[in-house]
Protein backbone atom coordinates (compact mmCIF):
# COMPACT_ATOMS: atom_id res chain seq x y z
CA UNK A 1 0.00 0.00 0.00
CA UNK A 2 1.69 3.20 -1.14
CA UNK A 3 1.70 6.58 1.37
CA UNK A 4 -1.46 7.72 -0.49
CA UNK A 5 -3.45 4.78 -0.45
CA UNK A 6 -2.55 4.68 3.47
CA UNK A 7 -4.05 8.33 3.87
CA UNK A 8 -7.10 7.62 1.70
CA UNK A 9 -8.31 3.89 3.58
CA UNK A 10 -8.21 6.64 7.00
CA UNK A 11 -10.56 9.07 4.89
CA UNK A 12 -14.16 7.48 6.12
CA UNK A 13 -12.32 7.81 10.16
CA UNK A 14 -11.38 11.35 10.00
CA UNK A 15 -14.83 12.38 8.28
CA UNK A 16 -15.88 10.48 11.02
CA UNK A 17 -13.83 12.19 13.74
CA UNK A 18 -12.57 8.77 14.84
CA UNK A 19 -8.64 9.31 14.66
CA UNK A 20 -6.75 9.67 17.26
CA UNK A 21 -4.84 12.98 17.56
CA UNK A 22 -1.45 12.04 16.27
CA UNK A 23 -3.16 10.13 13.41
CA UNK A 24 -5.18 13.37 12.05
CA UNK A 25 -1.69 15.48 12.42
CA UNK A 26 0.01 12.87 9.92
CA UNK A 27 -2.81 13.22 7.26
CA UNK A 28 -2.71 17.01 7.66
CA UNK A 29 0.76 16.83 7.24
CA UNK A 30 0.54 14.81 4.25
CA UNK A 31 -2.46 17.05 3.14
CA UNK A 32 0.20 19.77 2.55
CA UNK A 33 2.54 18.12 0.35
CA UNK A 34 0.13 16.20 -1.69
CA UNK A 35 -1.95 16.93 -3.97
CA UNK A 36 -4.02 14.73 -5.10
CA UNK A 37 -4.89 13.83 -1.54
CA UNK A 38 -5.72 16.90 -0.77
CA UNK A 39 -8.30 16.71 -3.66
CA UNK A 40 -9.60 13.87 -2.43
CA UNK A 41 -9.86 14.71 0.98
CA UNK A 42 -11.58 18.19 -0.03
CA UNK A 43 -13.95 16.69 -2.01
CA UNK A 44 -15.34 14.56 0.92
CA UNK A 45 -15.22 17.54 3.05
CA UNK A 46 -17.41 19.30 0.84
CA UNK A 47 -19.82 16.37 0.68
CA UNK A 48 -19.99 16.09 4.65
CA UNK A 49 -20.71 20.14 4.40
CA UNK A 50 -23.24 19.43 1.50
CA UNK A 51 -25.50 16.78 3.55
CA UNK A 52 -25.38 18.85 6.60
CA UNK A 53 -26.97 21.88 4.51
CA UNK A 54 -29.11 19.32 3.32
CA UNK A 55 -29.70 18.59 6.97
CA UNK A 56 -30.44 21.78 7.92
CA UNK A 57 -33.00 22.05 5.32
CA UNK A 58 -34.89 19.03 6.17
CA UNK A 59 -35.11 20.19 9.57
CA UNK A 60 -36.68 23.57 8.68
CA UNK A 61 -39.14 22.23 6.60
CA UNK A 62 -40.00 19.92 9.78
CA UNK A 63 -39.76 23.20 12.22
CA UNK A 64 -41.65 25.42 10.03
CA UNK A 65 -45.02 26.56 11.52
CA UNK A 66 -48.26 25.65 9.86
CA UNK A 67 -51.08 27.74 8.29
CA UNK A 68 -54.63 26.72 9.21
CA UNK A 69 -54.62 25.50 5.45
CA UNK A 70 -51.62 22.68 5.72
CA UNK A 71 -53.26 21.56 8.76
CA UNK A 72 -56.55 20.89 6.89
CA UNK A 73 -54.93 19.67 4.02
CA UNK A 74 -53.09 16.67 6.11
CA UNK A 75 -55.86 16.66 8.30
CA UNK A 76 -57.58 15.27 5.23
CA UNK A 77 -55.03 12.77 4.11
CA UNK A 78 -55.22 8.80 4.25
CA UNK A 79 -57.98 7.45 6.19
CA UNK A 80 -59.60 10.59 6.99
CA UNK A 81 -59.84 11.61 3.89
CA UNK A 82 -61.96 8.21 2.46
CA UNK A 83 -63.85 9.26 5.50
CA UNK A 84 -64.63 13.18 4.37
CA UNK A 85 -65.64 11.83 1.17
CA UNK A 86 -67.74 9.28 2.60
CA UNK A 87 -69.68 11.86 4.64
CA UNK A 88 -70.18 14.41 1.83
CA UNK A 89 -71.39 11.78 -0.67
CA UNK A 90 -73.93 11.34 2.34
CA UNK A 91 -74.83 14.51 2.73
CA UNK A 92 -75.38 15.22 -1.23
CA UNK A 93 -77.42 11.91 -1.42
CA UNK A 94 -79.06 13.08 1.58
CA UNK A 95 -79.85 16.35 0.22
CA UNK A 96 -80.61 14.84 -3.19
CA UNK A 97 -83.35 12.35 -1.57
CA UNK A 98 -85.13 15.56 0.39
CA UNK A 99 -84.74 17.52 -2.42
CA UNK A 100 -86.65 14.84 -4.46
CA UNK A 101 -89.36 14.27 -2.09
CA UNK A 102 -90.27 18.03 -1.94
CA UNK A 103 -90.93 19.13 -4.86
CA UNK A 104 -93.76 18.29 -7.49
CA UNK A 105 -93.03 16.48 -10.89
CA UNK A 106 -90.99 18.21 -13.10
CA UNK A 107 -89.31 18.20 -16.12
CA UNK A 108 -85.76 16.91 -16.17
CA UNK A 109 -84.24 17.25 -19.70
CA UNK A 110 -85.23 17.32 -23.17
CA UNK A 111 -83.29 15.42 -25.55
CA UNK A 112 -83.30 15.69 -29.59
CA UNK A 113 -84.64 18.88 -29.78
CA UNK A 114 -84.82 19.00 -33.67
CA UNK A 115 -87.77 18.77 -35.72
CA UNK A 116 -89.49 15.27 -35.85
CA UNK A 117 -89.31 13.85 -32.22
CA UNK A 118 -88.87 15.53 -28.84
CA UNK A 119 -88.25 13.09 -26.30
CA UNK A 120 -88.96 14.62 -22.96
CA UNK A 121 -87.74 13.17 -19.83
CA UNK A 122 -89.49 13.75 -16.58
CA UNK A 123 -88.82 12.65 -12.92
CA UNK A 124 -92.39 11.92 -11.33
CA UNK A 125 -92.34 10.82 -7.31
CA UNK A 126 -94.08 8.35 -6.69
CA UNK A 127 -93.32 6.71 -9.87
CA UNK A 128 -96.96 6.48 -12.29
CA UNK A 129 -97.68 3.39 -13.66
CA UNK A 130 -97.63 3.35 -17.57
CA UNK A 131 -100.09 0.56 -18.50
CA UNK A 132 -98.31 -1.41 -21.09
CA UNK A 133 -100.93 -2.69 -23.01
CA UNK A 134 -103.05 0.52 -24.19
CA UNK A 135 -100.30 3.45 -23.62
CA UNK A 136 -102.40 6.82 -23.08
CA UNK A 137 -101.75 9.23 -25.85
CA UNK A 138 -102.10 12.91 -24.48
CA UNK A 139 -104.01 14.30 -27.64
CA UNK A 140 -103.56 17.52 -26.67
CA UNK A 141 -100.22 17.37 -25.79
CA UNK A 142 -99.28 15.48 -28.77
CA UNK A 143 -97.42 12.95 -26.47
CA UNK A 144 -97.49 9.29 -25.60
CA UNK A 145 -95.55 8.07 -22.42
CA UNK A 146 -93.20 4.93 -22.80
CA UNK A 147 -91.69 2.51 -20.99
CA UNK A 148 -87.97 2.98 -20.65
CA UNK A 149 -85.11 0.61 -19.08
CA UNK A 150 -82.48 3.41 -18.58
CA UNK A 151 -79.13 3.45 -15.96
CA UNK A 152 -80.73 6.62 -14.32
CA UNK A 153 -82.78 5.68 -11.45
CA UNK A 154 -84.30 8.79 -11.33
CA UNK A 155 -86.47 8.65 -14.27
CA UNK A 156 -89.55 7.30 -14.31
CA UNK A 157 -91.11 8.90 -16.94
CA UNK A 158 -89.94 9.47 -20.96
CA UNK A 159 -92.52 11.04 -23.11
CA UNK A 160 -92.01 11.00 -26.61
CA UNK A 161 -93.72 13.86 -28.74
CA UNK A 162 -94.31 14.32 -31.94
CA UNK A 163 -94.37 17.29 -33.61
CA UNK A 164 -94.51 18.39 -36.38
CA UNK A 165 -91.58 20.01 -38.85
CA UNK A 166 -91.48 22.93 -40.91
CA UNK A 167 -88.84 22.01 -43.82
CA UNK A 168 -88.01 24.77 -45.85
CA UNK A 169 -86.26 22.23 -48.48
CA UNK A 170 -88.75 19.52 -50.42
CA UNK A 171 -86.57 17.14 -50.67
CA UNK A 172 -86.49 17.10 -46.44
CA UNK A 173 -90.17 17.56 -46.37
CA UNK A 174 -90.25 14.68 -48.37
CA UNK A 175 -88.64 12.46 -46.06
CA UNK A 176 -89.91 13.80 -42.65
CA UNK A 177 -93.74 12.05 -43.80
CA UNK A 178 -96.32 13.35 -40.88
CA UNK A 179 -98.46 10.07 -41.91
CA UNK A 180 -95.21 8.50 -40.46
CA UNK A 181 -93.56 10.03 -37.22
CA UNK A 182 -92.14 7.04 -36.20
CA UNK A 183 -89.48 7.11 -38.88
CA UNK A 184 -88.30 9.83 -37.46
CA UNK A 185 -87.83 8.69 -33.69
CA UNK A 186 -84.99 7.20 -32.69
CA UNK A 187 -84.70 3.15 -31.76
CA UNK A 188 -84.49 2.23 -28.12
CA UNK A 189 -80.71 2.10 -28.15
CA UNK A 190 -79.91 5.16 -29.17
CA UNK A 191 -82.48 6.70 -27.11
CA UNK A 192 -80.61 5.26 -24.16
CA UNK A 193 -77.26 6.24 -24.84
CA UNK A 194 -78.29 10.17 -24.96
CA UNK A 195 -80.27 9.30 -21.75
CA UNK A 196 -77.45 7.62 -19.85
CA UNK A 197 -75.48 10.63 -21.04
CA UNK B 1 -14.21 19.39 8.75
CA UNK B 2 -15.70 17.65 11.85
CA UNK B 3 -19.34 17.85 13.11
CA UNK B 4 -20.79 16.94 16.36
CA UNK B 5 -21.92 13.16 16.73
CA UNK B 6 -24.93 12.71 19.60
CA UNK B 7 -22.89 10.36 22.16
CA UNK B 8 -23.66 7.16 22.05
CA UNK B 9 -27.07 5.98 24.50
CA UNK B 10 -30.02 3.63 23.65
CA UNK B 11 -31.99 5.41 26.11
CA UNK B 12 -32.81 7.71 23.22
CA UNK B 13 -34.34 4.67 21.60
CA UNK B 14 -36.71 4.03 24.28
CA UNK B 15 -38.69 8.06 24.35
CA UNK B 16 -40.37 7.91 27.76
CA UNK B 17 -36.84 7.01 29.58
CA UNK B 18 -35.11 10.17 28.43
CA UNK B 19 -34.63 11.97 31.13
CA UNK B 20 -35.87 15.79 31.94
CA UNK B 21 -38.97 15.45 29.98
CA UNK B 22 -42.40 13.88 30.71
CA UNK B 23 -43.27 10.53 29.08
CA UNK B 24 -45.67 12.64 26.10
CA UNK B 25 -43.22 15.28 25.55
CA UNK B 26 -40.32 12.76 24.74
CA UNK B 27 -42.47 10.67 23.01
CA UNK B 28 -43.58 13.51 21.21
CA UNK B 29 -39.70 14.93 20.82
CA UNK B 30 -39.24 10.84 19.53
CA UNK B 31 -41.51 11.76 16.72
CA UNK B 32 -40.17 14.94 15.44
CA UNK B 33 -36.99 13.21 14.99
CA UNK B 34 -38.52 10.59 13.19
CA UNK B 35 -40.31 12.94 10.90
CA UNK B 36 -36.79 14.70 10.26
CA UNK B 37 -35.84 11.56 9.35
CA UNK B 38 -38.23 10.95 6.83
CA UNK B 39 -38.22 13.87 5.79
CA UNK B 40 -34.48 13.32 4.72
CA UNK B 41 -35.72 10.46 2.85
CA UNK B 42 -39.02 11.96 0.65
CA UNK B 43 -38.39 15.76 1.52
CA UNK B 44 -42.36 16.55 2.12
CA UNK B 45 -43.17 17.52 5.18
CA UNK B 46 -47.26 15.85 5.27
CA UNK B 47 -46.00 12.93 3.76
CA UNK B 48 -43.37 12.47 6.79
CA UNK B 49 -45.98 12.69 9.37
CA UNK B 50 -48.15 10.33 7.40
CA UNK B 51 -45.65 7.62 7.47
CA UNK B 52 -44.43 8.01 10.96
CA UNK B 53 -48.21 8.25 11.58
CA UNK B 54 -48.38 5.04 9.86
CA UNK B 55 -45.26 3.29 11.57
CA UNK B 56 -46.63 4.03 15.15
CA UNK B 57 -49.90 2.64 13.83
CA UNK B 58 -48.06 -0.33 13.27
CA UNK B 59 -45.92 -0.56 16.15
CA UNK B 60 -49.43 -0.58 18.42
CA UNK B 61 -50.91 -3.48 15.99
CA UNK B 62 -47.61 -5.46 16.80
CA UNK B 63 -48.07 -4.36 20.06
CA UNK B 64 -44.18 -2.73 20.38
CA UNK B 65 -44.22 -0.45 23.48
CA UNK B 66 -41.96 2.56 23.68
CA UNK B 67 -40.75 1.67 26.64
CA UNK B 68 -39.52 -1.25 25.04
CA UNK B 69 -35.55 -1.54 23.92
CA UNK B 70 -36.50 -2.48 20.51
CA UNK B 71 -38.57 0.18 20.12
CA UNK B 72 -36.04 3.07 18.75
CA UNK B 73 -34.53 1.05 16.44
CA UNK B 74 -37.86 -1.12 15.12
CA UNK B 75 -39.62 2.66 14.82
CA UNK B 76 -36.56 3.68 12.81
CA UNK B 77 -36.20 0.85 10.57
CA UNK B 78 -39.75 0.93 9.84
CA UNK B 79 -40.21 4.87 9.46
CA UNK B 80 -37.16 4.21 6.55
CA UNK B 81 -38.90 1.11 4.92
CA UNK B 82 -42.10 2.72 4.17
CA UNK B 83 -39.98 6.09 3.08
CA UNK B 84 -38.29 3.75 0.75
CA UNK B 85 -41.50 1.92 -0.27
CA UNK B 86 -43.65 5.26 -0.47
CA UNK B 87 -44.65 6.23 -3.91
CA UNK B 88 -44.69 9.68 -3.89
CA UNK B 89 -47.98 11.92 -3.66
CA UNK B 90 -46.74 15.17 -3.24
CA UNK B 91 -43.64 17.20 -4.86
CA UNK B 92 -40.72 17.52 -2.83
CA UNK B 93 -39.85 20.25 -1.41
CA UNK B 94 -37.68 22.70 -3.30
CA UNK B 95 -34.35 23.31 -1.70
CA UNK B 96 -34.20 26.97 -2.83
CA UNK B 97 -36.52 27.76 -0.33
CA UNK B 98 -34.90 26.00 2.39
CA UNK B 99 -31.83 26.28 2.28
CA UNK B 100 -30.72 29.66 4.22
CA UNK B 101 -28.14 32.18 2.70
CA UNK B 102 -25.14 32.55 4.83
CA UNK B 103 -24.96 36.38 6.37
CA UNK B 104 -23.65 38.52 3.43
CA UNK B 105 -23.71 35.53 0.88
CA UNK B 106 -23.53 36.71 -2.76
CA UNK B 107 -27.23 35.65 -4.07
CA UNK B 108 -25.56 33.94 -7.24
CA UNK B 109 -23.72 31.93 -5.01
CA UNK B 110 -26.92 30.96 -2.93
CA UNK B 111 -28.50 30.23 -6.42
CA UNK B 112 -25.86 28.04 -7.23
CA UNK B 113 -25.40 26.73 -3.74
CA UNK B 114 -28.82 25.41 -4.17
CA UNK B 115 -28.70 23.76 -7.21
CA UNK B 116 -25.61 22.16 -5.83
CA UNK B 117 -27.51 21.12 -3.00
CA UNK B 118 -30.66 19.38 -5.61
CA UNK B 119 -27.50 17.21 -7.48
CA UNK B 120 -26.40 15.99 -4.11
CA UNK B 121 -30.50 15.12 -3.28
CA UNK B 122 -31.21 13.29 -6.74
CA UNK B 123 -27.45 11.98 -6.09
CA UNK B 124 -29.07 10.45 -2.71
CA UNK B 125 -32.21 9.07 -3.86
CA UNK B 126 -30.02 6.56 -6.58
CA UNK B 127 -28.15 4.82 -4.42
CA UNK B 128 -28.90 1.36 -3.85
CA UNK B 129 -31.51 1.34 -0.49
CA UNK B 130 -28.98 0.32 2.33
CA UNK B 131 -26.36 2.81 1.36
CA UNK B 132 -29.22 5.74 1.43
CA UNK B 133 -30.85 4.43 4.49
CA UNK B 134 -27.05 4.08 5.59
CA UNK B 135 -25.95 7.51 4.72
CA UNK B 136 -28.80 9.58 5.84
CA UNK B 137 -28.54 7.92 9.32
CA UNK B 138 -24.78 8.78 9.65
CA UNK B 139 -24.23 11.86 7.87
CA UNK B 140 -27.64 13.76 8.14
CA UNK B 141 -29.41 12.30 11.77
CA UNK B 142 -25.75 11.93 12.85
CA UNK B 143 -26.11 8.44 14.59
CA UNK B 144 -23.09 6.42 15.67
CA UNK B 145 -22.42 3.22 13.73
CA UNK B 146 -23.79 0.68 16.89
CA UNK B 147 -27.05 2.41 16.78
CA UNK B 148 -27.44 2.30 12.60
CA UNK B 149 -26.08 -1.20 12.88
CA UNK B 150 -28.85 -2.19 15.30
CA UNK B 151 -31.40 0.15 13.08
CA UNK B 152 -30.79 -1.90 9.76
CA UNK B 153 -30.00 -5.20 11.47
CA UNK B 154 -26.13 -5.16 10.15
CA UNK B 155 -22.85 -5.72 11.56
CA UNK B 156 -20.99 -2.52 12.39
CA UNK B 157 -18.49 -3.09 9.50
CA UNK B 158 -21.08 -3.58 7.23
CA UNK B 159 -22.90 -0.49 7.80
CA UNK B 160 -19.30 1.10 7.52
CA UNK B 161 -19.18 -0.80 4.05
CA UNK B 162 -22.41 1.18 3.21
CA UNK B 163 -21.53 4.83 4.33
CA UNK B 164 -17.71 4.38 2.53
CA UNK B 165 -19.15 3.25 -1.13
CA UNK B 166 -22.12 6.15 -0.55
CA UNK B 167 -19.54 8.74 0.08
CA UNK B 168 -17.45 7.25 -3.09
CA UNK B 169 -20.71 7.62 -5.27
CA UNK B 170 -21.92 10.70 -4.13
CA UNK B 171 -18.86 12.47 -4.48
CA UNK B 172 -18.53 11.56 -8.48
CA UNK B 173 -22.25 11.89 -9.36
CA UNK B 174 -22.79 15.06 -7.28
CA UNK B 175 -19.99 17.19 -7.80
CA UNK B 176 -20.18 20.28 -9.68
CA UNK B 177 -19.90 20.01 -13.77
CA UNK B 178 -16.71 20.90 -15.02
CA UNK B 179 -16.61 23.99 -17.61
CA UNK B 180 -14.67 22.95 -20.53
CA UNK B 181 -11.77 25.17 -19.69
CA UNK B 182 -11.14 22.97 -16.56
CA UNK B 183 -11.90 25.40 -14.32
CA UNK B 184 -14.75 24.36 -11.59
CA UNK B 185 -18.45 25.59 -12.78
Amino acid sequence: MTPCQDIQSRMDDWLDDLLAPNERDQIEAHLTTCRECREFFDAHRVLAADLLALSQAADRIVAAPRGPEQTAVRWLRGWRAAAAVLLAVGTLIAAMQFARSSRSPQLVEHISEGPGAVIEVAEIEPPVAIPESRPVIDVGANRMPVRMETQNPRIHLVWIYDRPSAPTDPAEAESNDDNNPGATFMNEQSLEENLSR
Amino acid sequence: MTYALQPTSHAQDRPALVSGLSERAALEDFRRRLVRYAVKLIWNRDDAEEIVQDAFQLAISKQIAAGEERFGPWMFRTVGNLSLNFRRRSKPEPLADWNEPATGEDPAHHVEKAEQLERLRTAIEALPAQQRIAIVLRMQQQMDYADIARIMELSESAVRGHVHQARRTLVDRAAPAELPNGASA
